[in-house]
């Protein structure tokens, strides 16, 4: 993680030369990490919407997000069902009304890549999201563009690319599409400002 | 008996016959197969149950599982590790099957279950009427956002009942919890594999084989291996037991043969006490081979014990030869005794040659064939090679041990008070654990029972045994018990069964269900039916119609359809050809209520099997003691022809029988029949003992030098038993320390009896 001037500095340096990105445009990855490697805790709402092949029409899936430095993440799914999903490392805990699951991350490559794209953006942790994926990064300060390809073969077999958006430290969407055509579509709904 | 003189030629016909018989037995001893089979000494099996228990222990599939614990490393690298090692294994083909708990193992499993469903699900047909199918994409539909939704809409289309779930839902799930894909020890540091060879659990040297191939795929070396199960104390025996037979033997053999310089300070004489040993035991392996078309390496380590017992036939008539007398008259005025030495001692080993069990009948080969070769071989050969020089080595000082003779109240009051002791303590006396049996170090089997915890293998102790004459009608008459056992789970009178026939259901139940799922175009109008109003994509479900047809088209499922997944092998362990009968398994899973189960149904309950299959055998073995008795106190009658010489002789070393046996339970030993067997040993030993110290005497010289002769058997036999108990190997170690225990009572208690 970066951290003190001299190494954003550097860091500014480095990926402005490697990414080719416009040198007068000094919002880059380096510095989307860093700002987001600020933020300590954060509770957000979410609408999701699922595309699924086997459906006619998509899927509403509504309940609020949080995360806390520097490895614990929660889904809460309200509605239309009950579901808690809680990351905390490597330990996955999956509640909903029947039962309480716990599995480790990388038994399932499609839920632990899903996890580590998030949570590894939400961390500010570039070395751990590139070790995931191939990222791409677009845009600038207010409306950035972060485009995830899966680098490992199995979690490839189930998902074609993950799409973060937002805007400064704020993660504001989130686009999954499957390999099988399924898609879903996260609205992440920042409250009060 | 015969004098022997110089212009004789018998002794030269002797040495020539021996030469002969040596030759012969050391080019047999050439083609010999040492094995190691730990089942050889097993018991034998009486009843069918007993058979099947033991095979069960030889070569069941429990008996080929190795079991594999990876640790020192941190928990990625472990996990790592255990993949490429699963790898690696599954790529050798010396394993049936690798399990570490990672999705590699278990995809042909779900592949298997999968193409198989509507034969392998009991009442698939049922939920394939429009009303059933509609509930079912109902629910569905529900469950497709959710998490597990991702899992369900891949198999939704082919399986909208479920039918996968309820299949895997009704395996028995007893697998150790995961960490990074694969399965860990509860505390998270240790890495565990499940390995099933190909080689039978008591084939040391196939077990060696896949055991170095475990060890060899360790990527490195900081990451620590523990191994556990039968093959691996299959091949710890083997090793043990090789290693051990050597150095005991050459232990004892240096201690003795330093003992004997020590008395004759002749090497001359030395090496002539020594010919006898080495003859018995060159002969006595050969026959063991030719008997047996092998020889067992434990019998190899027993014949170490040979030697504390036939050094002394010819030091006997060494060391009671008189100033200036020829080693051949000696023996000659020693013989009868010496003779009624050698015959108990062989008929002790006769006994054992009669039991069922192949390893104690080769020890018994061993040791009777042996003690003849060697006390013929004192008798016409090593007075040959002494020639007629005198042989009496300098004369020692000997202890008089007429202060012993004090002591005789003494032992009758000890041995009343064993045998008291042993009547009180009947109930634990004997081991009545067949694992005990085993003979394995304690060391390993604790290792074992921990890995074995960790694995969530549970500890079967009951089980069903469904037998048939061909293995349709086995499966068929399981297949029954399913719904009786189903009520006694919930019941509570057990927690769970693993029933084969969820795996493989007979062909007969097989043909019920695919016969009742419907066909295409009812099943088609069913789902269409289902389907209206929900919001599935039009043909959507067309894998599913497909693959009902296949199955319908395809018929039974075949035990070769399971081969090469985890499954199979576990049909291979619960459905198993016995002679000429098939029977199918039910392991039961936490019997709390052993009477209401053995009311419903008949149950297999294997450590109270186990317990009557060692009661059986050690009623064989007191059976074969009291005969090998007899036939000593018969001997002893007609050598010495008279009865209150028999009673002076017996009872000495009966009294040091009940006195060792006491010893031995009181430093904790329990009884088993390697015990008893070394009783036959402490026996012969002790009439030895007991013989010699009864021998009339001409004058106090030839008194002294009997007792010195005594005196230096005493202490080669201590010496070659002691070392014996030094063994790891527990078979080894019984006879060491019973023989031990049991020499010295005798000399002490023949010593205290004997004539002044």
């Amino acid at each position: 993680m970066i951290s003190g001037a001299r190494s954003a500095v550097a860091g500014v340096l480095l990926t402005g030369i490697s990414s080719g990105v416009f040198p007068a445009d000094d919002w880059n990855l380096k510095t989307l990490m860093s700002e987001m490697a600020q933020v300590p805790a954060s509770r957000t709402r979410f609408v999701e919407t699922r595309h699924i092949a086997l459906l006619t029409r998509p899927l509403e899936l509504k309940g609020s997000l949080s995360y806390e430095r520097p490895n614990r993440l929660s889904k809460h799914v309200q509605s239309p069902f009950d579901e808690l999903l809680t990351v905390d490392g490597d330990t996955l805990t999956l509640a909903n009304t029947k039962k309480v699951t716990t599995l480790s991350l990388r038994e399932q490559p499609g839920v632990g890549a899903l996890v580590e794209s998030v949570r590894a953006t939400l961390a500010g942790d570039l070395a751990q999201l590139e070790r995931h994926y191939r990222v791409q990064f677009s845009g600038h300060r207010a409306a950035w563009r972060l485009q995830l390809v899966p680098r490992d073969a199995q979690v490839k077999g189930a998902v074609d690319s993950i799409v973060l958006a937002g805007a400064a430290a704020r993660l504001k969407r989130i686009e999954i599409a499957e390999t099988g055509g399924d898609r879903s579509v996260m609205t992440i709904l920042h409250d009060g400002k | 008996m015969w004098e022997i003189s110089v212009g004789n030629k018998r002794p030269l016909l002797a040495v020539a016959l021996w030469l002969v018989v040596l030759a012969f037995s050391a080019w047999q001893l050439a083609r010999t197969r040492v094995i190691a089979d730990l089942g050889a000494f097993l018991p034998p099996s009486a009843t069918p149950a007993q058979q099947l228990l033991l095979e069960q222990m030889k070569s069941g599939v429990a008996s080929r599982a190795l079991l594999v614990a990876l640790g020192g490393a941190p928990e990625e690298r472990l996990a790592a590790a255990s993949g490429s090692i699963a790898e690696e294994l599954r790529a050798s083909g010396l394993f049936a099957a690798v399990q570490n708990g990672g999705a590699e193992g278990l995809r042909a499993d779900r592949e298997a279950l999968m193409s198989h469903r509507y034969v392998l699900s009991p009442a698939a047909a049922e939920r394939f009427g429009a009303q059933p199918l509609r509930a079912a994409l109902e629910s569905a539909l529900a469950e497709l956002g959710t998490q597990a939704g991702s899992a369900l809409r891949k198999v939704l289309p082919r399986d909208p009942t479920g039918e996968l779930r309820r299949i895997a839902e009704r395996l028995p799930a007893a697998a150790p919890a995961k960490r990074a894909g694969v399965w860990f020890s509860a505390d998270g540091k240790r890495a565990l594999l499940v390995a099933e060879t190909l080689a039978g659990g008591f084939d040391a040297l196939g077990q060696e084989q896949a055991i170095r191939t475990i060890r060899e795929a360790v990527p490195t070396t900081d990451i620590t291996l523990e191994l556990s199960g039968a093959g691996v104390f299959a091949a710890a025996s083997r090793e043990a037991i090789e290693r051990e037979a050597w150095l005991l033997s050459l232990v004892s053999g240096a201690l003795v043969l330093l003992l004997m310089l020590r008395v004759y300070r002749r090497p001359r004489v030395v090496a002539l006490c020594f010919v006898p040993v080495v003859s018995g035991l060159v002969v006595g392996v050969a026959a063991v081979s030719l008997a047996f078309g092998n020889v067992h390496a434990i019998t190899l380590g027993f014949g170490a014990t040979l030697i504390g017992e036939a050094v002394d036939y010819p030091s006997y008539a060494c060391l009671n030869a008189a100033p200036g007398e020829s080693l051949s008259r000696a023996l000659a005025r020693i013989w009868p005794t010496l003779r009624l030495a050698v015959l108990t001692t062989a008929l002790g080993g006769l006994t054992m040659l009669l039991s069922s069990f192949a390893g104690l009948a080769q020890l018994g080969l061993l040791s009777m064939s042996g003690v003849l070769v060697a006390g013929l071989v004192t008798r016409e050969v090593v007075p040959a090679l002494a020639g007629p020089g005198a042989i009496a080595p300098r004369a020692f000082a000997v202890p008089s041990l007429v202060a012993l003779r004090r002591l005789a109240p003494l032992i009758w009051v000890l041995a009343a008070g064993a045998a008291v002791f042993l009547y009180l303590s009947s109930n634990t006396l004997w081991e009545d654990d067949l694992a005990a049996m085993n003979p394995v170090p304690e060391r390993l089997k604790a290792a074992d029972r921990e890995l074995r915890r960790e694995l969530g293998a549970p500890d079967i102790r009951h089980l069903l045994v469904v037998r048939a004459p061909d293995r349709e009608a086995a499966l068929e008459r399981a297949e029954a018990l399913e719904g009786k056992l189903g009520e006694l789970v919930r019941r509570g009178v057990l927690r769970g069964y693993d029933l084969a026939t969820r795996y493989l259901p007979s062909a007969a139940e097989q043909k019920r269900r695919l016969a009742a799922l419907p066909d295409p175009v009812s099943l088609r109008k069913n789902l269409e039916q289902a389907l209206r109003g929900l919001p599935y994509q039009r043909g959507a479900f067309e894998p599913f119609l497909r693959e009902v047809e296949e199955a319908r088209r395809r018929g039974p499922l075949a035990a070769e359809d399971l081969r090469g997944t985890a499954l199979g092998l576990k049909l291979d362990a619960l459905v198993l050809r016995t002679g000429v009968e098939w029977a199918v398994l039910v392991p039961l899973y936490g019997v709390s209520d052993t009477r209401a189960l053995e009311s419903e149904v008949p149950v297999l309950d294997l450590k109270a099997e186990s317990e009557r299959l060692l009661a059986g055998y050690r009623r064989e073995a007191l059976r074969l003691s009291a005969l090998g008795m007899a036939v000593i106190v018969l001997a002893l009658a007609l050598g010495l022809r008279r009865a209150r010489g028999v009673l002076q002789v017996v009872l000495p070393v009966a009294l040091a029988l009940l006195l060792s046996m006491a010893v031995l339970h009181l430093v904790g030993q329990r009884l088993t029949v390697f015990h008893l067997i070394a009783m036959l040993l402490v026996m012969g030993i002790g009439l030895n003992y007991a013989l010699f110290f009864d021998r009339p005497e001409e004058d106090p010289a030839a008194r002294s030098r009997t007792l010195f002769a005594l005196y230096v058997t005493c202490a080669t036999t201590l010496i070659a038993f002691g070392t014996l108990a030094f063994s790891s190997n527990p078979v080894l170690y019984a006879i060491g320390l019973t023989v031990t225990v049991g020499a010295l009572a005798a000399f002490l208690v023949s010593a205290s009896f004997g004539r002044r």
